[in-house]
C-alpha cells in the first residue's frame, strides 16, 4: 500500500507549487503551423527569385502536382505532431502514413525515370541538386522550431515518432517553399533532389529532436 | 470513491487556472486512480515511486491536457509512459509477489478497462509478453525466465528489448 505521509507531502509541494498554465489547444499549433509556413514564404521570396513562369501567371501541372504532394505531406505530419504534444489512449497518429505513401510516388517515379535515361544514354542536369536540398533544409528550419517548441510545452508520448515527424514536416514545407523559386520542373530533379531534403530532414528529426523533448 | 470524469475536468480546468484548493483534490484522485492502474503491473514496493513520478509527470504537463477533451484518457497516457519507462529502468529485481488484495480489482469500469496497461500486453506477442512479465514485473532473472519460458538466455534478452520498444510505441494506441 502507498505510503500516505510522503503522498500527501508531495501533493501539499506540488500544490503549492501551482501556477496558472496556458493550455495546449489543436487550433492554436495549427495556426503556429500556419504562421511558420507563412513566414517560410514570405523570407524565400525577399531573399530569392521567383520563377519567371509563376511570375508571368503560368502554373506548370508537374509543379502544382509535386507542390501539392509536398504540401499534404507537410500539412499531415505538422497536424499529427501538434496533436501528439496531447497525449491521450485512443490518439491515432497513422494518417500521415498515407499521406507519405502518395508522396513517395515521386522518388519512385524519379528513380525509374533516372534509370530509364542511364540506360537511353539522356543527359539530365545535375548541378542544381546541392543548391535546392540546402535551401530547403535550411527553409525547414522555420517550421521546425514551433514545432519543438510546442513538443516541448506537450508531454509527447512517443518522442521518436514525433521528432521523425517534425522532420518530415519541415523538409515537406521547406522544399515547398523553395519549389516556387526552383525553375526545374524535371521528375529526375524534382522526384530525388527535392525528396532528399525531406528524406534528410525526418532523419535529422528521428535523431536529434527526441533528446529535445524527452520528459 | 474516485470522482468521475466530469468532476475530474472540472478540477482539471480550475487547476489549469491556478486554483490550489481544486488542484489538491485532483492531485489526491489522481494518486488514488494512479494506485488501482498501477497495483497489478508493478511490485508492491515499487508502486509509491511509481505513483509519485507519474504525479510529478503529471504536475510538469499540466499544461499538455486540452481542456476540450476528457482527462482520464490524458492521465493515463501519462501513465503508461512513466510505467514503459520504469519498466526499460529496472533490469534485476529481487521476486516479489504481486498484491493479491487490490481494492476493486476486477471491478473496473468500461472506462478504466480501455486504458488499462493490460490491454498494452494483449498487443505484444505471447512469447514477448510473457518474459517482460515474468523478468520486469515479477522479478525473475534472465536464466529464471528462459527455464520457465522455454525460451533461451538471449532470445529471452531479445524479446524483452523488442517487447518494451513496442509497448513504447503503443501507449497512446493500446485500448
Amino acid at each position: 500500500m502507498i505510503d500516505r505521509d510522503m503522498n500527501d507531502s508531495l501533493i501539499e509541494k506540488l500544490t503549492g507549487d501551482l501556477h496558472p498554465v496556458r493550455a495546449l489547444r489543436f487550433h492554436e499549433g495549427l495556426t503556429w503551423i500556419a504562421l511558420a509556413a507563412c513566414a517560410t514564404l514570405a523570407i524565400s521570396y525577399f531573399w530569392l527569385d521567383i520563377r519567371e513562369d509563376l511570375a508571368s501567371g503560368v502554373f506548370p501541372p508537374m509543379f502544382l502536382i509535386t507542390q501539392g504532394l509536398f504540401l499534404i505531406l507537410g500539412l499531415a505530419a505538422a497536424t499529427t505532431t501538434v496533436t501528439m504534444a496531447s497525449p491521450q489512449v485512443g490518439n491515432r497518429h497513422d494518417g500521415w502514413k498515407w499521406a507519405l505513401a502518395m508522396a513517395s510516388l515521386l522518388p519512385l517515379v524519379g528513380a525509374i525515370a533516372a534509370i530509364s535515361a542511364y540506360y537511353a544514354g539522356s543527359d539530365y542536369e545535375e548541378g542544381h541538386d546541392s543548391f535546392c536540398f540546402i535551401h530547403g533544409l535550411v527553409l525547414g528550419l522555420l517550421t521546425a522550431a514551433p514545432l519543438i517548441i510546442w513538443l516541448r510545452r506537450g508531454a509527447p508520448a512517443s518522442p521518436a515518432r514525433a521528432g521523425l515527424l517534425t522532420g518530415i514536416a519541415a523538409g515537406c514545407i521547406g522544399v515547398f517553399a523553395y519549389g516556387f523559386f526552383c525553375a526545374y520542373d524535371n521528375i529526375i530533379h524534382v522526384g530525388i533532389g527535392h525528396s532528399m531534403v525531406i528524406f534528410v530532414s525526418a532523419a535529422l528529426g528521428r535523431l536529434v529532436i527526441p533528446r529535445l523533448i524527452r520528459w | 470513491m474516485i470522482a468521475d470524469e466530469a468532476s475530474l475536468s472540472r478540477l482539471m480546468a480550475l487547476s489549469q487556472k491556478g486554483d490550489r484548493q481544486a488542484y489538491s483534490v485532483l492531485l489526491k484522485e489522481c494518486s488514488r486512480w494512479l494506485q488501482r492502474y498501477f497495483s497489478r503491473r508493478i511490485p508492491p514496493h515499487q508502486l509509491d515511486d511509481l505513483v509519485q513520478e507519474t504525479l510529478m509527470s503529471m504536475h510538469k504537463k499540466l499544461g499538455s491536457h486540452d481542456p476540450s477533451r476528457p482527462v482520464l484518457p490524458w492521465l493515463a497516457a501519462i501513465a503508461r509512459y512513466r510505467w514503459v519507462d520504469h519498466l526499460r529502468k529496472i533490469y534485476r529485481a529481487e521476486e516479489v509477489a504481486l498484491a493479491e488484495d487490490v481494492a476493486e480489482a476486477g471491478h473496473e469500469d468500461e472506462v478504466t478497462a480501455r486504458l488499462s496497461l493490460d490491454r498494452l500486453f494483449t498487443h505484444l506477442p505471447p512469447a514477448q509478453a510473457q518474459v517482460i512479465e515474468m523478468v520486469k514485473i515479477e522479478g525473475q532473472s534472465i536464466a529464471e525466465a528462459a527455464k520457465h519460458s522455454g525460451q533461451s538466455e538471449p532470445l529471452v534478452k531479445v524479446n524483452i528489448h523488442r517487447g518494451l520498444k513496442k509497448l513504447a510505441a503503443l501507449i497512446e494506441k493500446a485500448q
